[in-house]
């Protein structure tokens, strides 16, 4: 669904993306690691179109991206959720018109369709309760759940999210993480994650959700007998990617920058 | 060379972004309901600013300049002079230095916290031209509260040199406005309301810019409001002079 075929990119005189390919599939999670100022954050900018390679060309649904001007890009980024760092909230807006957004731009819906979707969306976050809350009122890891609520308006195919916990405590992070397997497992989405926290990167790798009987939602480990093959690692350093593979296969791989990162 | 190519590369993202807010006047989508809360922050938040700027500039003109007419022996026409001065050149460039003071600055610190809070790429991200949504109302607002804001910035002034010439000079109050008259000619009057204009959309644009170029956080906003109040009131002032001359040299 998004390639990226020898991408590059700087920023004023420093290369950040030196050469990188990358391709990510339906239902497909591409979990991308790498220190501060590797150039991770950047990969997720570039293929919403928020900023234009130097070099190279991107894919979306086969379409070339590349050339597009800033209109046209409009009816790409449709396709795609986008969870910020810290969430990026709208702050003069509250959480419930922060989620309705898109649908209050597209000018397509009643207000009672908005509504529903609205409090949909924040149920699947758990935080229907906040909807007429401001975001400075609400906590890090609350206002990043709103921001994966807002971008789920519009059912998009591609999640990207950019360091989505950051800074947040375990049993926070662990919810975040058990949003986006549950988006993977049972709707099917693609996504794009970008963060430097191990633990919640394993629990991606390692943890899938199944519905029992009744509804219920169950998150159950790969407990050595499954290998989960729709998350992959990627590894990116200095601008180039340095390994692709599964969670086991990153463990394995003999490279000092990966054994010292996952150290 | 660094630094006058970079000179020029600002200079151009400038105009590129004055040129997109002004065309998406014409296209849609346009945002009425921001425009309209633009005009109510920058036009009504303004008003007590701007009058109270207004009388006093008036009274210390008329202060001021009954001194030297005293020597002439034409203290009678201190109100030609307040109404020339103020309407021609203190009323439109004092009121777009208090309006750049206090909403130039206003506009970069707030796009510059949506900048580096990434709240413009998730405005993009979820399908909003951030120029449309939010430099086009900017300018709109300015450019049209403006040329009011000086208008009763000017009256304030009339009324504050009045009361100096009448409680003060011991001039009569219909001399006073018979020589105030005089000067408020269709000319004169002309100068005076196009020039606000042009300051207006220099302040907005220039808060916009700044506000949107922001970056390295926090510091960053903080450096962005500053260049944002320095810069318009530098080229309003600069504006002034030149929009002067042209006026002069049509007329003459």
């Amino acid at each position: 669904m998004i390639k990226l075929a020898e991408v590059t990119k700087s920023y004023w005189d420093q290369q950040v993306l030196k050469g990188v390919n990358l391709e990510v599939g339906r239902a497909e999670t591409k979990i991308i690691l790498g220190g501060s100022g590797s150039g991770k954050s950047t990969i997720i900018k570039l293929v919403l179109g928020l900023e234009k390679p130097d070099s190279g060309h991107i894919f979306v649904d086969g379409e070339d991206i590349t050339p597009f001007r800033e209109h046209e890009l409009m009816h790409v980024r449709r396709k795609f959720g986008m969870v910020f760092q810290e969430g990026a909230l709208f702050d003069s807006l509250t959480v419930g018109e922060n989620v309705a957004y898109k649908m209050r731009e597209e000018k397509l819906f009643s207000e009672e369709e908005v509504d529903a979707v609205v409090r949909r969306m924040l149920g699947f976050v758990d935080l229907e309760d906040a909807i007429d809350k401001m975001p400075a009122e609400l906590s890090g890891g609350m206002r990043r759940r709103v921001a994966i609520a807002r971008a789920l308006v519009g059912n998009p195919k591609i999640m990207l999210y950019d360091e989505p916990t950051a800074g947040l405590d375990p049993i926070t992070s662990r919810t975040i993480s058990e949003l986006v397997i549950k988006l993977r497992d049972l709707e099917g989405v693609s996504s794009v994650f970008v963060t430097h926290d191990l633990r919640t990167a394993f629990t991606l790798a390692s943890q899938f959700a199944v519905v029992r009987g009744g509804g219920d939602v169950e998150f159950m480990g790969e407990d050595g007998k499954l290998c989960l093959i729709n998350t992959r690692f990627v590894m990116l350093q200095d601008g180039k990617i340095l390994f692709e593979g599964t969670d086991e296969e990153l463990r394995n791989f003999s490279s000092s920058y990966v054994q010292e990162f996952l150290a | 060379m660094n630094f006058i190519y970079l000179a020029i590369y600002e200079v151009q993202e400038f105009f590129l972004l004055s040129l997109r807010a002004f065309t998406n006047i014409f296209r849609k989508p346009r945002y009425l309901q921001d425009t309209l809360l633009q005009m109510d922050t920058i036009g009504v938040g303004s008003l007590l600013i701007v009058i109270l700027t207004g009388f006093f500039t008036g009274a210390v003109l008329a202060l001021q300049s009954a001194k030297s007419l005293k020597s002439f022996g034409a203290v009678g026409l201190t109100g030609q002079l307040v109404a020339l001065s103020l309407i021609k050149e203190l009323g439109p460039v004092l009121t777009a230095l208090m309006v750049a003071g206090r909403n130039g600055s206003g506009i970069a610190s707030e796009l510059g916290s949506m900048v580096v809070t990434e709240q413009i790429s998730a405005m993009r991200a979820l399908g909003t031209d951030p120029t449309r949504k939010l430099v086009t109302p900017r300018m709109v607002a300015a450019t049209t509260m403006l040329p009011l804001l000086t208008v009763l910035s000017d009256l304030c002034g009339l009324l504050g040199g009045w009361m100096v010439s009448f409680y003060k000079l011991r001039l009569s109050t219909s001399l006073y406005w018979s020589a105030a008259m005089k000067a408020i000619d269709y000319n004169n009057l002309l100068e005076g309301i196009s020039k606000p204009f042009i300051f207006g959309f220099i302040i907005a644009m220039v808060g916009c810019y700044c506000g949107l170029r922001t970056h390295g956080g926090t510091q960053g906003v903080g450096r962005s409001t500053t260049q944002a109040v320095v810069f318009s009131s530098i080229l309003v002032i600069a504006a002034d002079f030149f929009v002067s001359k042209i006026i002069l040299d049509l007329r003459y």
